[in-house]
């Protein structure tokens, strides 16, 4: 039905999922063009689809995002638990508390830079709207206007170049957007990076019994999903992005079976992320986190449409971390801020088949696509950039890939390649200019035939992977990576993505990148099944006392490791010939 | 040296009295920590958070939560003090006072060399004692509005100032009044709380009825409807794919769209349903007919009622589902095939208002309503909190009462002659548990204590002078905070809980013996055996 905006409400849990989350959000929003009179090329994504429109009671006009998102008490650093966007300019708090009021106030935590520069922007378009309204006071606020304004409003990030590696260590270090108020909801039982006494949120159960327990925060989750769902007209679906680690993979589970009985017709996506490398861990919480994995993968393929467990660790669960290696990138593993921006770029990527304006798909039909016969877990694969050289061609580029898939995996054990049962891959960002420039004469006839990216696009699939069911989706717009997403490019990326011979230089920042994704139904996701099961297995789960005194039955974790046997079968090729 | 030690050279251990000063300091902590809190002279306190973030309150139970207790036996008490809030809603301030308070009395004839068994043979001794005083001491009485009123006026005049005090009061056992059945336990989720961030704290009403944060998603529908039938359904009126599959086996453009329309005609199938059963029961001009569904309804289906006039709510939610039957009778159809008029809700008026992004909907007049919604409103989310607590502990000490069938005397009465009677038990008993009873009769005197300390008054002067008039008397007397002088609790109408106290005085008991045996603290878990 055409013209209709299918809405998608996302929910996001847990503090790396909010990394990954954030990372994403800020680079739908660095793609959005507020002066409708510098659009440049036909509109092709339609953010109406993750994004609402609503009204402060000033009257001034919002958008923000679709989304409910959970963290744990004392993660938000700077960031207002009901955000500033909706804040009404108080008058003095009026207290009529006849006897005496103590105020306990903690330190003021020192914003970054780049949340500072934030701050100055809305300050100054404020400014800029009060003066509009209120021409003639202009002359005694003559110093905030003219100078000020006119450096910081339009192009604060387009220019400076921020290095937030030291600074960021929270998500909301980093988000770009405001939030709704109602969009956090912050879990009081449980303190962010605690100190060694207190409980950590690190088990299943303590997640999944969270919603039984609390009521009140029981009630707030409904009043909040009721808020964004009621005023979709067409809802199709929600996504979901968790940490499968640790206690949120129980709350997600618990969540989702809701959402499952509730919304039984709408499709349920879920990213389960997990960051590269922990630091400082002990044995007991790698075996905590392993199970609790175990636990979650088990639950949420059988409970949502797709689920899809991303890590930039692609030996996870193992002794040692085996990352991946992307050609043209160079990040540290060991900032969560880096390796979530790798994996929000290639969220956003991959998730524009039902975001796109014309010719979009639900939800519900990319999910059937690629989790049909009972394969509901699906492996994502991205390439960052897309390594098309500033002087080359996109056919010359596939075809030096010729013989090998040019993505890297970013589920963990999916290295292999081997051909997917069905994909869908996105290219974005490599203008219809870009096809077959300078094409050697020596080049197929076929290849020479194609004029259009998605040509290009569907006669590489099917040559590279003949057997599998594949869809392809292109779109011209490249993926926004300025600030404040990390300098994590190599040297020889230029600022519009491309590669080149010139190396960049130091103070200059890549603006956006072309890239490349697929995600696929694949038998590799076997391997990474088999690896879960094995390693759980291993475990003797009755030393784990904790996960019994969250409420796990010894028979419900031997059915979980049964489930996931049966679930690796699924994805064996043998039986199926 | 502990045998632990040898086994694992790392663990950390406390031995006898050091353990056992560990565990005092720490409840101590917790006492100093909570004791300006107590009763409505307290000191009301505001939180900020490093981001700006503001909390304001007075309850010991919402400032638990908020602390982050790092000691392992603070913890231990302020979650047997939260336990207490979540069984009867009230008196944590009053459970880690006197927790804190058993510990330093024991404390002082432990250091003499008396052990602590016997300090808690005593405690028990007492605690049995301090219960039968508490039988005596309450008051049965038919339990009416006033003494409601009463009861629930102790309660939040400790939490808010006295002016909203007052007012939800009069709101909250009017609720609980509306929603309360004979012989049938009361159901406080029938009460529904809804927030709106709107004019004053002082406008907070009581609304017979429901109010809905949402509204009909039509610019045609009425804003207004009056004589309204409410029909309550659990039906899909959108459009979706039946079949799971569809989107790939569509052969070409025109047979999807014959297939969509298919689907459609499904839908509209229900819609035509719902108008044709309206036309049926409204056959005169000024009945109204609203639709509160808890699915979806699309905006073709929301176009096709709005052209019949009725209005039409989407998506409610599973909790109002319940409390729209109570409210305006009639029950939540799971299906339009066997639609009767018996089966609808009926309300005087249905209305809509707006706030910014925000609509709300109220159904109000409703004949006989059994679930009833607190407006709750003030011009800031802190306030709207703070409220919502409060009004939830009122709640509470009303639907106490009423499952109690009686009430005890505040404002320390209980205390008073709980000691006094102890004093004079302790001559009965023989041999060194008296000491255990005489050091339990003086830790409960920390409540009038601190109630006067509190109000501005010297405790040892109250106290005497409370004691005195109590022996007088003959009957139980209290604390007038504003005077420091007796008065008889009853009289001026300051009633608390009969299970709050009789909690409190199990649960303090329990956790105080339990932390006076303590004789080795040690952290040897494997958790510290890092690497």
């Amino acid at each position: 039905m055409a013209g209709t905006t299918k809405e998608v409400v996302t929910i996001q849990l847990g503090h790396y999922a909010n990394f990954v989350g954030t990372h994403w959000w800020n680079i739908q929003e660095s793609s959005f063009v507020y002066d409708p009179g510098v659009c440049q090329g036909p509109k092709e994504i339609n953010h109406d689809v993750l994004f609402r429109e609503g009204e402060t009671l000033q009257k001034d006009v919002t958008y923000t995002p679709r989304l409910i998102a959970f963290d744990l008490k004392g993660s938000l650093n700077t960031l207002r638990q009901e955000g500033t966007l909706y804040d009404i300019t108080d008058e003095a708090e009026d207290l009529k508390w006849p006897s005496d009021v103590t105020l306990h106030k903690v330190d003021v935590t020192r914003k970054n830079e780049f949340l500072q520069d934030l701050d100055k922007q809305d300050l100054c378009l404020q400014q800029e709207k009060a003066m509009q309204e209120i021409p003639h006071q202009e002359n005694e606020k003559g110093e905030h206007t003219g100078a000020d304004r006119g450096d910081v409003t339009p192009d604060v990030f387009g220019s400076k170049l921020y290095n937030l590696d030291k600074s960021v260590s929270v998500w909301s270090d980093f988000l770009r957007l405001h939030l709704h108020p109602r969009s956090l909801t912050v879990i009081e039982e449980y303190q962010y990076e605690n100190k060694e006494d207190s409980q950590p949120f690190d088990i299943f159960g303590c997640g999944q019994q969270l919603l039984c327990s609390n009521q009140k925060l029981k009630q707030q989750v409904e009043d909040k999903l009721h808020f964004f769902i009621e005023e979709c007209d067409h809802l199709q679906g929600f996504q979901l992005l968790l940490d499968s680690y640790n206690g949120f993979g129980g709350l997600a589970c618990h969540l989702l079976e809701d959402l499952a009985d509730e919304y039984s017709t709408k499709g349920l996506l879920s990213f389960g992320v997990t960051p590269a490398i922990f630091e400082n861990s002990t044995r007991i919480q790698d075996t905590h986190r392993l199970i609790t994995s175990a636990l979650t993968y088990e639950k949420l393929a059988n409970h949502s449409s797709l689920f899809v467990p991303l890590s930039l660790n692609s030996a996870l669960w193992g002794r040692k971390p085996e990352l991946v290696r992307f050609p043209h990138l160079k990040y540290n593993a060991l900032l969560d801020y880096h390796t979530s921006a790798v994996l929000g770029a290639s969220l956003d990527t991959v998730t524009v088949p039902y975001r796109l304006e014309t010719n979009a798909v639900s939800v519900a039909e990319l999910t059937d696509m690629l989790g049909s016969h009972g394969r509901k877990v699906a492996a994502l694969s991205a390439s960052l950039p897309f390594p098309i050289m500033d002087s080359g061609s996109l056919v010359e580029t596939l075809m030096t890939h010729s013989d090998l898939l040019p993505w890297k995996p970013l589920t963990p054990y999916c290295s292999k390649c081997s051909m997917p049962f069905a994909q869908s891959s996105v290219l974005r960002g490599v203008h219809g200019n870009l096809v077959k420039r300078n094409l050697a004469p020596t080049a197929p006839k076929l290849l020479r035939d194609c004029s259009t990216v998605e040509e290009v696009m569907r006669l590489y699939l099917t040559d590279m992977c003949p057997e599998s069911l594949n869809v392809s989706w292109s779109l011209q717009q490249a993926c926004q990576v300025t600030a404040p997403f990390p300098h994590i490019f190599a040297q020889d990326v230029s600022v519009n993505g491309l590669l080149s011979q010139k190396a960049r230089p130091d103070t200059l920042g890549v603006s956006s990148v072309p890239m490349l994704s697929s995600l696929q139904s694949s038998p590799d996701i076997a391997s990474l099944v088999d690896h879960l099961h094995t390693e759980a297995t291993r475990v003797n789960i009755k030393k784990f006392h904790k996960f019994f005194e969250a409420g796990l039955e010894p028979d419900d974790f031997t059915e979980t490791l049964n489930n996931l046997e049966t679930l690796a079968q699924q994805y064996s090729t043998d039986t199926l010939l | 040296m502990s045998a632990v030690k040898s086994l694992n050279p790392k663990a950390e251990v406390a031995r006898a009295a050091q353990a056992l000063a560990v565990n005092i300091s720490a409840a101590r902590g917790l006492q100093d920590v909570l004791k300006s809190n107590l009763g409505p002279k307290g000191t009301m306190k505001m939180l900020v958070s490093g981001s700006g973030d503001i909390k304001l309150t007075k309850d010991g139970n919402v400032l638990l939560h908020e602390m982050q207790i790092q000691h392992p036996t603070a913890s231990l008490i302020a979650r047997v003090a939260t336990a207490q809030d979540d069984i009867t809603g009230d008196g944590t301030t009053s459970n880690v006072l006197i927790i804190g308070e058993l510990l330093k009395q024991a404390d002082l004839y432990i250091s003499e060399g008396l052990h602590p068994r016997i300090v808690t043979e005593g405690f028990e001794l007492a605690r049995n004692k301090a219960l039968e005083v508490l039988e005596d001491i309450k008051v049965v009485r038919e339990i009416d509005r006033d003494t409601l009123i009463n009861v629930a006026r102790t309660s939040l005049r400790t939490k808010v100032h006295p002016e909203l005090a007052d007012l939800l009061t009069e709101h909250v056992v009017d609720a609980v009044l509306a929603i309360s059945k004979p012989d049938e336990p009361i159901d406080l989720h029938m009460v529904e709380m809804m927030e709106m961030q709107h004019k004053t704290d002082m406008d907070t009403t009581l609304v017979r009825g429901i109010v809905m944060d949402h509204g009909a998603r039509h610019p045609d529908m009425k804003k207004r409807v009056e004589n309204a039938y409410i029909l309550t359904c659990n039906v899909s009126l959108e459009y979706e794919k039946s079949e799971v599959n569809a989107g790939f086996f569509y052969k070409s453009a025109t047979e999807r769209e014959k297939l969509v329309q298919a689907e459609r005609a499904f839908t509209d199938a229900r819609v035509a349903k719902i108008i044709e059963f309206k036309k049926q029961v409204c056959d005169e001009k000024n009945k109204g007919f609203v639709v509160i569904n808890q699915k979806g309804i699309d905006p073709l289906s929301l176009d096709m009622m709005a052209k019949e006039g009725i209005v039409a709510l989407r998506r409610a939610k599973r909790r109002n589902m319940e409390r729209l039957a109570l409210a305006c009778g009639g029950m939540a159809m799971n299906s339009l095939d066997d639609m009767t008029p018996e089966c609808l809700g009926y309300a005087g008026l249905v209305y809509e208002h707006v706030l910014g992004e925000q609509k709300y909907t109220f159904v109000e007049e409703c004949k006989n309503p059994q679930s009833v919604t607190i407006l709750i409103k003030g011009p800031n989310s802190h306030t709207l909190a703070q409220i919502k607590d409060a009004i939830h502990d009122g709640l509470r000490a009303v639907k106490n009462a009423i499952e109690d069938g009686s009430v005890i005397p505040g404002a320390g009465a209980f205390e008073i002659a709980a000691h006094a009677a102890l004093m004079k038990y302790k001559e009965g008993v023989k041999g060194r548990p008296r000491l255990g009873i005489a050091a339990y009769a003086d830790a409960l005197l920390v409540i009038p204590k601190v109630l006067a300390q509190n109000s501005g008054f010297d405790a040892q002067e109250t106290i005497v002078k409370l004691q005195e008039e109590y022996a007088a008397a003959g009957q139980p007397v209290g604390l007038d905070l504003s005077s420091g002088e007796a008065l008889i609790p009853t009289d001026v109408g300051i009633l608390d809980n009969y299970r709050v106290k009789k909690q409190l005085l199990h649960s303090c008991t329990v956790i105080a013996t339990n932390l006076l045996l303590v004789d080795e603290i040690m952290r040897a878990g494997l958790s510290s055996l890092k690497g």
